[in-house]
Parts: structure tokens; sequence; C-alpha cells
């Protein structure tokens, strides 16, 4: 998992150079905190984090 | 709206959180819609936080997984999760010549005076009290906390 970026608009973690979600170059390797939402309508964290999409998510970036 | 879940402490091998969460996030897709999310969270170590609406779905999620070591019997609720999740940088209130305490860090606990601040890169350089030497070390803004003047 250490070698995945966060990106620091969405924080969403991914395994290349392009966030899929916002579509930004603009990545991280200094993040902590791994955040897996699975249905982000139904989860209290998705809402308080504002996360609209499934998948991997950062908690905090530096 | 969101209805109310609760979220319950799945106690791992060290150094395992994210691997066993990737396992229950996988296994998760299977039981429809009953797991909302997993956190892995750096203040508890050993642990992993399942999101869920009721027991039952932890319990089949967690049977046969690797790593894990069972589950914690009571829950915690959203307000003792939401605390980790949006951590208050104390940046913003402080001053070169203010007096902090350090909260995270192999400092922690020990007081400092601030020497600058850099906010956009969201970073405190602070000079221990307690050490012979000045020794002027850079922290990130969250692990300090402005300690009140004595009356």
């Amino acid at each position: 998992m250490v070698r995945y970026k966060a990106c620091r608009t969405c924080r969403a973690l991914i395994n290349g150079s392009k966030c899929p979600n916002c579509e930004k170059t603009d990545l991280t390797d200094n993040w902590n905190g791994l955040m897996i939402v699975l249905s982000p309508n139904d989860s209290m964290v998705a809402k308080e984090m504002e996360v609209k999409l499934p998948g991997c998510y950062a908690i905090h970036l530096r | 709206m969101v209805a109310k879940n609760n979220f319950y402490l799945v106690r791992v091998t060290k150094s395992q959180e994210i691997t066993v969460a990737l396992i229950l996030a996988n296994k998760a897709e299977k039981i429809a819609d009953q797991v909302k999310s997993i956190l892995v969270l750096d203040e508890i170590p050993g642990y992993v936080v399942v999101e869920a609406e009721n027991m039952g779905a932890i319990d089949s999620l967690i049977v046969g997984t690797p790593h894990v070591r069972g589950r914690v019997q009571s829950m915690l609720s959203f307000e003792e999760i939401s605390r980790f999740l949006k951590r208050k940088s104390y940046i913003e209130e402080l001053n070169i010549g203010d007096v902090v305490k350090l909260t995270r860090g192999p400092f922690e606990g020990e007081k400092a005076r601030v020497a600058s601040i850099n906010k956009s890169r969201d970073e405190v350089t602070v000079e221990l009290f307690e050490s012979l030497v000045p020794v002027a070390i850079t922290v990130p803004g969250d692990s300090v906390k402005k300690e009140k003047p004595k009356e």
C-alpha cells in the first residue's frame, strides 16, 4: 500500500500518475490513515469526509 | 438520509491493518450493502474499524480472514470515530514566541517555544524547553497545541 499515492484534491489512493476521479495530477505519497468506502450513500464516514464514490481514500494528507 | 450505523473494532495482527482492511473490503462486496466502510486509523494500532448496520455482518466477514484475532464486543459511536477523521490544526492561532505543547511524535508532552511558522506547508519549527542545547525541530501543524498563559 506504501507505493500508492493520494490525490491532494479528493484524497483517492491511486497507483498511477493521474487521479481517475478528478483527473488531476497533484499527488502525494505522504499520507496516513486508510478509508475504504463501500457504500458512499449510506456511510456516515463518507458523508463526514465528503466522499461521493466508492474506493480507497487516505484520511490525512501532509 | 444516512441511516445510523455502528462502528465495530476488529482486532488484527499489528502492522497488518491495511492488509486485513483490503481483504475485508473484498469480502464485504459479496455481502450486499451491509458493510458501509472500513477504516485503518493510525491512532488505533492493531485494530480495523468497520462501519456496519449490525454485528452479524461483522461476524460473517471476519470468519476465516487471515491476521484477524477477534472482534471487540462493544462498539464505538460516530462521535468517537469522527474526532480521528478531522484533526484540528492550531497553526492559525499561533504566533512566533508562543509556548506550545507537542501532542504527537517522539517529543509528545514536551513544551516548546515557536521559532517559525510555515502556513503553506502546515509546519511549525519549535525549540524545546527541556533540552540543554537549544534544538529546533520542525513538526506538522496538527502536532502542537497552544499552551494557555498561566495567570
